[in-house]
């Protein structure tokens, strides 16, 4: 049996017994309820909630460090859905990763990721160079595929509407993806572009919970944003991106950006129904299953909009059970995604998810995060569910109804 | 005097308890009553609900709300409006217009209104999954009592005796984020009967109870909750949500595993949702009407009643209560009213009352019974001297001998300073203190650190600037906390920690009682008072060095670790006990204590502060858990009782029995077997009735040898006369059997006869209707422990073994068989199964 000492004083209760409403932990009634509806589900370790917060708010921060939970958590929030206190667990959880002992937690990968990040912009370390270089032979290559000598993919267009912001991925290993959204874009017939400045819907410091980071990569977006003088900034399908750069950055950066922010599924909604972007529900001619990311969902409170949209491009929107506020983590939450090690641990967090899968009977599945969407792959390989997994931009970008005039070759 | 309320009328809003108990205290002081149920039956939700009695009475009062119900169909001022509800309310000059929605659109015009509206289960949708809706073995503890009342529960397993049944408490109630953030009072209770039912239906079955914090609050509950806990797998931690297991066909749920910690699955064939108590939809629509305001949970808010006079409101229109504190609150009401209606004049010496026992409930009785113009005596029976309000007698050292008489006229005997003396009393209130010792021997601490919560209390009081750093306090020490010292212990800390003190809790749960009682627990949280949960006290040890009590303690929800920290003082509320005198107390008044070793036995057809003897009365913790607030309900009810005595309004009612004093051989049988003290003996040592104080069970007349005892209206002959060859009698008690035959279909096989009690059915009815020839007797009495007559049933359950057993009776001919008002089905399937079929 381990001795520890009661610590009334301790980093942890400095940072979280603050009025701020839902961050208190000394509020919790230890009524066990968050344990019972982690992510995680039965038996195979992970976190104990109860039990971070019971550490947490008894100043035993040493001990909390230790237990490893603050890294098996998933960010989700799925607990806190259920908590009477309204206490969230996201955000106690990033406090004690961000305590001063606990960096040595951090994976190597998210470590690397944010020295790179800062130094480059990029989290891959791509350089402006590199951008403009992929950019130019996509935009040409998307002229092509269009047959419209229009149709380009646009960078550092001043005064242009609409920015994108894509995710890292579209601009390595994922190119087609980009392209897709290109396609929207252009059938949207909207000024947009895209910026050599900037080409990275992430954060990470989000997971470490370094807001210094966090407002550092924040700015790294807004700034060069403001300059183009754009009026909407249109992300990337990404759930901590959204929820940081949507919900996070008035506070984050200390003002209110000068534009407005929309996912990229909501980008295209919104164009479907001004008639501008027409979509062929044949194109998908099968139930697609649709889920929550965490940080767009939960933490957002984006439910509707993905889900409309979906049900635009296919037979049939059908819902995971539990879902909306209640759904289940795909596993890969947390900044545990980002972890190359962490795949053994990701296959025990989706099997809740995986489960879900195979009771809704679906071969088809869509999830507006890019994060999500490479979890779900696995999760769909590693569990032999045969489940094909797209993001749901992707998926309205192949049921566009190409008018007379701007025909594919 | 009475004229006055006769041309009154009142509406009541509501016809559960709380309402039909108002409705009977305004009948029979002859105010015309609307009562106007929306249903198309009186009872209001206990109606439905099951009797928990597992061989004798578990004092759920389920069975009350039937017997209520059935009482006010025979009431003459009474105008029951079913299937009705309110239209509209005006006002005019001093009288309300309401126009009603029912059977038949009527208006009628009242002087009072009482909102007695009562509460909605709360729904667990959207609480804890969506799994109730479709699966049929996750259910609420409503549903479960209307399984167990339907007798139904056997359909649920069928291939097993051994069934694993979890019971998830807190249902919908303190949940802030829900906007529910109080405690509904009941459910842990109901939970606790639940599982004891459930475990005498099923030895074999294996009960798990996951909860917050367990209110093991009120009278008997912590002897039923001590009973339990061997019995029955306790978990502090509620799940959220249930899960269908496809492979084992079973429920799911994801707990935290004791021993290590980490989170387990953990399987059942059923799980039980202790859903809390809700304000009713209807009474905020009602609230518009009659522009009174709600609190913030939608109850209301009776602090707005006051500057309204004409409205009243009682039950759990104004906040979660059990069902006695409903009827008492019915109750209360109806007196308020009768005495605005004919006001009495202060001043004039009403009678003598007596008060048994010393301390502070005692002085508080006895300075609020001098202000209602009563002569005050009280009896202290330790040596204390108390110095009482000025104009109440105050005897200390009193040694009890006898309290003989009835209602109205109690002869109390007593020795003082080595003097026999006696003094008439018209009515005996007993508020003995409880015994306090000091807590905390064991810790070995020295008095400098270690404090009672009461001595705390007075430094806190007067020298707070006595007070150090760091405090501690130890709640559930010994046993259960009695809710009192939660309390105080709560309320003493939010003051030390706004006063920037470094306040902890020991404990094993928190009460958090009362509407606001999780209000108070939520502010001290918050205020950074630290609650550490120990499994057992002995998972705490201390010491004292350099002048610090150092704490090593074993955290429940953190396993495997010691948690030291440490402080200046350690407060331990004081341990309670029965006083020593409650035995000789209870003896002298006839009387029995409870389980525990309080005085007033828990039946519930005398409580909340009544004894089956008229006239004599409980209040305080000497009978029940209780602080300042219920207390001071109960004086207010006991005054108002002892008002209607000492203005002799039941005086002069006839209880149809008496005592042939020619036939009379006074052998004082009946003397000795009156279960309500109401036979006393006159000058010549002859037995008499005192009607005022007989409640007319018949027990005297049946057990009289030399049959003296004489009944008008039920005559042996009567009874005697009802059976015929071939047939099967019951005699069913009137608050019972009866009861629970009323909805079986007649058969024609079966006689039914309505009896004031089983104990009224001697020797002699039981062995004539034998000989006409009646095939069979079943004796239909009240559970142990819920006989209005204490005995009674069990004297009736005795004389049919008895008989049984003489040459020629066969003892399936007479058959005793206990049965609740609410348990028709139940009786319905007996009389189906081992009567009717053979
Ligand atoms: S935030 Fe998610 S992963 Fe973390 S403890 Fe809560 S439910 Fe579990
Ligand atoms: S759900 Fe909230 S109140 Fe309950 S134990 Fe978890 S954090 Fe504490
Ligand atoms: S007899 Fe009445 S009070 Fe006793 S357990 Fe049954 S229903 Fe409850
Ligand atoms: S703690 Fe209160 S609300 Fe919760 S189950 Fe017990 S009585 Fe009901
Ligand atoms: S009828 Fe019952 S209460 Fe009345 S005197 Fe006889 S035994 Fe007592």
């Amino acid at each position: 049996m381990e001795n520890v000492k009661l610590n009334t004083g301790s980093y942890l209760i400095e940072q979280l017994n603050t009025s701020q409403k839902n961050d208190n932990v000394f509020e919790c009634l230890s009524c066990g309820a968050c344990s019972s509806s982690c992510s995680w589900f039965e038996g195979e370790g992970g976190p104990v909630p109860r039990q971070i917060i019971k550490m947490a708010s008894l100043g035993l921060d040493d001990l909390l460090i230790e237990s490893g939970m603050l890294w098996d958590c998933l960010l989700c929030n799925r607990c806190t859905q259920n908590c009477p206190m309204g206490i969230t667990m996201g955000n106690v959880v990033r406090k004690g990763r961000s305590h001063p002992k606990a960096g040595k937690l951090i994976s190597k990968d998210i470590q690397n990721g944010i020295k790179t990040r800062l130094t480059t912009g990029d989290v891959n370390g791509l350089t402006r160079e590199e951008f403009i270089e992929t950019i130019e032979w996509m935009s040409e290559e998307f002229a092509d595929e269009t047959g419209d000598p229009d149709a380009t993919i646009p960078y550092d267009q001043k005064g242009a509407e609409f920015l994108y912001l894509p995710n890292p991925r579209e601009l390595g290993i994922n190119l087609l993806h980009l392209t897709a959204m290109a396609k929207l874009f252009w059938m949207s017939d909207q000024s947009w572009t895209m910026s050599s400045r900037h080409t990275d819907v992430t954060n990470w410091g989000y997971f470490v919970s370094d807001d210094e980071i966090a407002r550092k990569m924040a700015l790294m977006v807004i700034e060069p944003a403001e300059k183009l003088g754009i009026k909407t900034l249109v992300l990337s399908e990404c759930g901590h991106g959204y929820h940081v750069l949507k919900v996070l950055a008035e506070k984050l950066i200390g003002r209110k950006p000068e534009f407005e922010v929309l996912s990229m599924p909501e980008f295209v909604l919104k164009f479907v129904k001004q008639g501008k972007i027409k979509l062929d529900k044949n194109a998908h001619p099968y139930p697609v299953a649709y889920h929550d990311p965490c940080n767009l969902g939960r933490k957002s409170g984006l439910y509707d909009a993905p889900r409309e949209l979906l049900a635009l491009c296919c037979k049939e929107v059908v819902e995971l059970v539990p879902n909306r506020e209640n759904a289940i983590c795909c596993g890969g939450g947390g900044g545990m995604l980002q972890d190359s090690k962490s795949k053994p641990k990701r296959m025990i967090t989706g099997k809740a998810k995986a489960d879900q899968i195979i009771a809704s009977g679906v071969q088809n599945l869509a999830a507006p995060c890019l994060s999500c969407h490479r979890q779900l792959g696995e999760i769909s390989n590693h569990f032999k569910l045969g489940v094909k997994v797209y993001t749901v931009a992707e998926i309205a970008s192949s049921s566009l109804i190409l008018p007379g005039d701007k025909k594919m070759v | 005097m009475e004229s006055n309320a006769k041309n009154k009328s009142v509406i009541i809003i509501g016809g559960g308890v709380a309402g039909m108990a108002a409705a009977e205290t305004l009948n029979d002081s002859g105010v015309n009553v609307h009562l106007i149920e929306k249903n198309d039956h009186l009872g209001g939700n206990t109606f439905s609900w099951a009797c928990m009695a597992t061989g004798s009475c578990r004092h759920c009062s389920a069975c009350l709300s039937h017997e209520m119900a059935d009482k006010l169909h025979r009431m003459t001022c009474v105008n029951t409006h079913l299937n009705s509800e309110i239209l509209e309310i005006d006002k005019n000059q001093k009288k309300y217009t309401v126009r009603l929605k029912g059977d038949l659109d009527q208006s009628i015009e009242t002087d009072k209104i009482i909102l007695a509206t009562g509460f909605t289960p709360i729904n667990p949708d959207g609480l804890i999954g969506e799994i109730h809706k479709k699966n049929k073995y996750v259910i609420t503890t409503v549903e479960l009592n209307h399984i167990l009342k339907n007798n139904a529960i056997g359909e649920y397993f069928p291939d097993t005796s051994c069934p694993k049944i979890g019971f998830i408490q807190c249902v919908g109630s303190r949940n802030r984020e829900k906007g529910r953030d109080y405690c509904s009072q009941v459910c842990c209770k109901i939970s606790l009967r639940h599982i004891n039912k459930l475990m005498h239906l099923y030895p074999g079955a294996k009960i798990s109870l996951f909860y917050i914090d367990l209110q093991v609050i009120g009278k008997e509950i912590r002897a039923e909750f001590d009973s339990l806990s061997d019995n029955v797998d306790l978990i502090q931690g509620v799940p959220i949500e249930i899960f269908n297991n496809k492979m084992d066909k079973k429920l799911s749920v994801i707990r935290e595993d004791d021993e290590s910690g980490s989170r387990i699955a953990d399987h059942f064939d059923m799980m039980v949702l202790s859903v809390g108590i809700a304000a009713h939809e209807n009474t905020t629509g009602l609230m518009g009407k009659l522009k009174i305001s709600s609190d913030q949970w939608g109850f209301i808010n009776d602090k707005s009643l006051p500057a309204r006079k004409d409205i009243y409101v009682a039950g759990c229109a104004a906040g979660p209560v059990d069902i006695l504190t409903a009827k008492q609150q019915g109750i209360n009401c109806a007196k308020k009213i009768i005495q605005c209606f004919n006001p009495e004049k202060p001043g004039r010496a009403k009678g003598l009352i007596a008060i048994i026992g010393d301390g502070n409930e005692a002085r508080k009785t006895a300075s609020a019974a001098l202000n209602e113009g009563y002569d005050v005596w009280m009896f202290g029976l330790s040596n204390k001297k108390e110095s009482p309000k000025k104009g109440i007698h105050y005897i200390h050292d009193t040694k009890l001998i006898s309290v003989k008489g009835a209602a109205g006229n109690f002869a109390v005997l007593y020795k003082n300073s080595q003097k026999l003396k006696q003094e008439n009393f018209t009515a005996i209130i007993v508020a003995e203190p409880v015994k306090t010792s000091p807590a905390g021997q064991k810790t070995n601490l020295t008095p400098d650190v270690l404090y009672s919560l009461e001595d705390f209390s007075n430094i806190l009081e007067k020298n707070p600037e006595d007070i150090p750093a760091a405090i501690v306090f130890w709640l559930d020490y010994s046993k259960p906390e009695f809710k009192t010292f939660s309390r105080k212990a709560l309320v003493h800390a939010i003051e030390l920690a706004k006063a920037g003190k470094q306040v902890s809790f020991i404990m094993n749960k928190m009460l958090v009682h009362g509407l606001s009682g999780q209000k108070l627990y939520d502010k001290a949280r918050k205020l950074g008072i630290k609650f550490l949960r120990t499994a057992s006290p002995g998972d705490v040890s201390v010491k004292k060095e350099n002048g610090k009590i150092l704490f090593d303690l074993k955290e429940k929800i953190l396993k495997n670790l010691i948690i030291s920290f440490e402080s200046d003082w350690l407060i331990i509320p004081e341990h309670i006990s029965p006083s020593k005198q409650n035995p000789m107390i209870a003896a002298l008044l006839k009387e029995n204590i409870d389980v525990e070793g309080y005085l007033q036995s828990a039946n519930v057809r005398h409580r909340l502060t009544n004894s089956p003897r008229k006239g004599i009365f409980y209040t305080g913790s000497c009978h029940d858990e209780t602080d300042d607030q219920d207390q001071n309900i109960e004086i207010e009810i006991i005054l108002s009782s002892i008002n209607d005595i000492a203005c002799k309004k039941t005086m002069g009612l006839s209880c149809g029995i008496e005592i042939n004093t020619k036939k009379c051989r006074k052998c004082l049988t009946c003397f000795r077997a009156c279960p309500h003290g109401a036979i006393v003996l006159n000058a010549d040592m002859k037995p008499y009735i005192v009607p005022e104080a007989c409640f007319s069970c018949g027990l005297c007349l049946s057990s009289c040898p030399a049959l003296a005892i004489e009944s008008k209206e039920f005559s042996d002959e009567s009874y005697i006369n009802s059976a015929s060859e071939d047939k099967v009698i019951i005699f069913a008690c009137e608050r019972s059997g009866a009861l629970a035959a009323g909805p079986i279909e007649k058969n024609l096989r079966v006689n039914i006869q309505k009896v004031p009690c089983v104990c009224r059915i001697s020797k002699n009815i039981l062995m004539k209707t034998l000989e006409k020839g009646a095939e069979k007797i079943i004796l239909a009495g009240c559970h142990t422990d819920n006989c209005r007559s204490l005995k009674g049933s069990q004297t009736a359950q005795t004389r049919a073994k008895i008989l049984g057993r003489l040459p020629g009776i066969n003892d399936s001919n007479i058959i005793f068989y206990p049965v609740a008002a609410n348990e028709s089905k139940k009786f319905e399937q007996f009389l189906a199964q081992e009567v009717l079929s053979k």
